[in-house]
């Protein structure tokens, strides 16, 4: 695996992040390191192979919590953070382009 | 050019829990914006999600009645995307490990049968809801439903007419409604549904490129824009045009669907593992405990209305497609054993109450024992089915049983011949020109008689009895 630079731009831009060109040949650097060190589980074994994808460090131990309402915040409380807000409602801009 | 359309169905319905799937807000529908809200469904750092397992286990019922497979492990992924309606910029749901797959929804298609092959049944948390106020450079969120318990329900692209589609859709949500595990409600959002479709020339086997099409508020709505679809598509391509692949929204005033010109970002979800949810093992036990637990299916009921109780298909149809309809039906049955004479009532003088008054057979005051009392009432000659009729409104208004009505009103049917006999000499003596028509062979007069009987006793007399009492005067004359 090898990371080019417009890998980092990519993935920059879906995470909103704004990267100086100086960061985003650093980050590629970097990131082609930690990936090809990974990439050293290959040598020894076929990873697509021979394990299973961990998707927890946790077993399953299933813990359920009952359907029961236990009441929310109040709208002060809820809104007390809020940059915007109209009413009880948070206020962004606009997301629909007409 | 002829062009086959290929349809794929995403449903999305609110499970019914009380709660909301990760955290203990409520699921009631209302209440002021964001007053259903906490830090867990907000995304406020730091939160963990615990999942209700009431919302495991209703999901796994429904799975199970449209025939999918239950994984014996749930996993859940984060799905990341930035929009202001997901608080915590990525939403909880599954990916390459699902609740279930591979089931299925039997439906017609021109007189046929024709299996609508589901593909996968999971679980995930609805996002807020976005209002774009008009002329302002802004949009309101509100939080009440963000952390909602949801059900996505996946079909493979086996469907092939708008009229195919609505069919999935009706029943998929008599399914759900029989089992129970949500209330459907497309006017409350509890259920919406997405479209995803293309066009090909018939008889091909290949895909073309797809439209997906949101925002329809009803089934009729799903189908319209379906409709609309088929017929903006197949312009474009038969004038040599592309069809872009893109979200489209349909404008169901306008009866079109416009493309979605929107900020989100091209679709890369980046789905992976949710750190904060253990998977969950799903023993075959709990598959077996629900599997158990289903009610009887709209399907077996129908089949069973009509092998056991020999109702006509179209009776047996129409009393299952809605439960509580079906259960009244069968509660009547328990006090008077006429199936067809129950289910001739049900779907006439009962289902236009409920029509004229937009109600739904749970909210009349009456019982179904009662309807049965009225219906032996009948059947002893006591009233006219006429009378019957006079009386079910009041029934379904007051609750009262029929027996208190008929003896409040006066209403009994003079079944005493000697007395009907006394009604009829008088009309024939009063109608001594229709009695003249009669005797020459106009049978149609004597129902003027029998009208003028029925006038005298106010409607009291039953009909036939009167028709013959007549006929037996009148040949006495002859």
């Amino acid at each position: 695996m090898s990371i080019k630079e417009d890998k980092i731009k990519y993935v920059a831009r879906l995470a909103r992040l704004k990267l100086t060109d100086e960061e985003v040949a650093l980050f590629a650097r970097q990131l082609d390191g930690i990936l090809g060190y990974v990439d050293k589980l290959n040598e020894r074994l076929d990873v697509a192979k021979d394990a299973v994808p961990m998707s927890h460090p946790h077993a399953a131990s299933n813990p359920f919590r009952e359907d029961e309402v236990r009441g929310s915040a109040s709208s002060e409380t809820v809104l007390a953070n809020a940059p915007q807000k109209k009413g009880d409602f948070f206020k962004v801009p606009r997301i629909i382009e007409e | 050019m002829d062009y086959e359309p290929v349809i794929g169905l995403e449903v999305h319905v609110q499970l019914k829990t009380s709660s909301k799937m990760f955290c203990g807000c409520t699921t009631e529908f209302g209440g002021s914006p964001n007053s259903h809200t906490c830090p867990v469904c907000l995304g406020f750092p730091g939160v963990l999600p615990v999942l209700n397992k009431k919302a495991l286990l209703l999901a796994v019922r429904a799975a199970l009645a449209v025939g999918c497979r239950i994984s014996g492990e749930v996993k859940f992924h984060r799905k990341n995307y930035f929009y202001p309606d997901l608080p915590k910029d990525y939403q909880i749901s599954q990916y390459d490990e699902p609740l279930s797959e591979n089931g299925k929804i039997e439906i017609m298609s021109g007189g046929t049968a024709k299996t609508i092959r589901v593909k996968r049944v999971h679980m995930e948390e609805d996002a807020g809801k976005l209002i774009h106020e008009e002329g302002e450079n802004s949009s309101l969120v509100d939080f009440n439903r963000s952390g909602m318990p949801l059900l996505e329900i996946v079909s493979e692209p086996d469907i092939n007419s708008p009229d195919e589609a609505y069919q999935y859709l009706t029943n998929l949500k008599l399914l759900l409604k029989y089992l129970d595990v949500s209330d459907c409600d497309m006017e409350k959002g509890s259920l919406r549904c997405d479209a995803n479709i293309s066009l090909r020339p018939k008889g091909d086997k290949g895909l073309g490129t797809k439209a997906e099409v949101k925002n329809m508020n009803s089934f009729k709505g799903v189908k319209a824009a379906l409709e609309f679809e088929i017929g903006r598509q197949s312009g474009l391509l038969d004038s040599g045009e592309r069809i872009v692949q893109e979200t489209r929204l349909w404008d169901p005033e306008k009866n079109i669907t416009i493309s979605m010109r929107s900020k989100e970002e091209a679709h890369d979800y980046r789905y992976f593992p949710e750190p904060d949810l253990v998977p969950f093992a799903l023993d075959g036990n709990v598959a077996k405990a629900q599997k158990a637990s289903l009610p009887e299916l709209p399907k077996a009921r129908k089949e069973r209305f009509m092998n056991l109780l020999g109702l006509p298909d179209y009776d047996a149809e129409v009393l299952t497609q809605e439960k509580e309809n079906a259960d009244y039906f069968e509660e009547c049955l328990k006090n008077y054993d006429k199936p067809k004479t129950v289910s001739n009532w049900m779907m006439g003088d009962i289902s236009a109450y409920l029509n004229s008054r937009a109600m739904s057979i749970t909210a009349i005051k009456m019982k179904p024992a009662s309807l049965a009392g009225l219906l032996k009432e009948i059947d002893s000659g006591k009233i006219s089915g006429k009378m019957a009729k006079e009386i079910i409104p009041e029934m379904c208004d007051t609750g009262k049983e029929a027996s208190v009505i008929i003896s409040e009103k006066g209403l009994s049917q003079i079944s005493d011949v000697s007395e009907l006999e006394k009604f009829a000499d008088e009309a024939i003596a009063e109608n001594s020109k229709t009695v003249e028509d009669f005797m020459k062979g106009k049978d149609s007069a004597l129902m003027f008689l029998v009208g003028q009987v029925m006038k005298k006793t106010r409607g009291k007399a039953n009909p036939a009895m009167v028709n013959e009492v007549l006929r037996k005067r009148l040949a006495g004359k002859k």
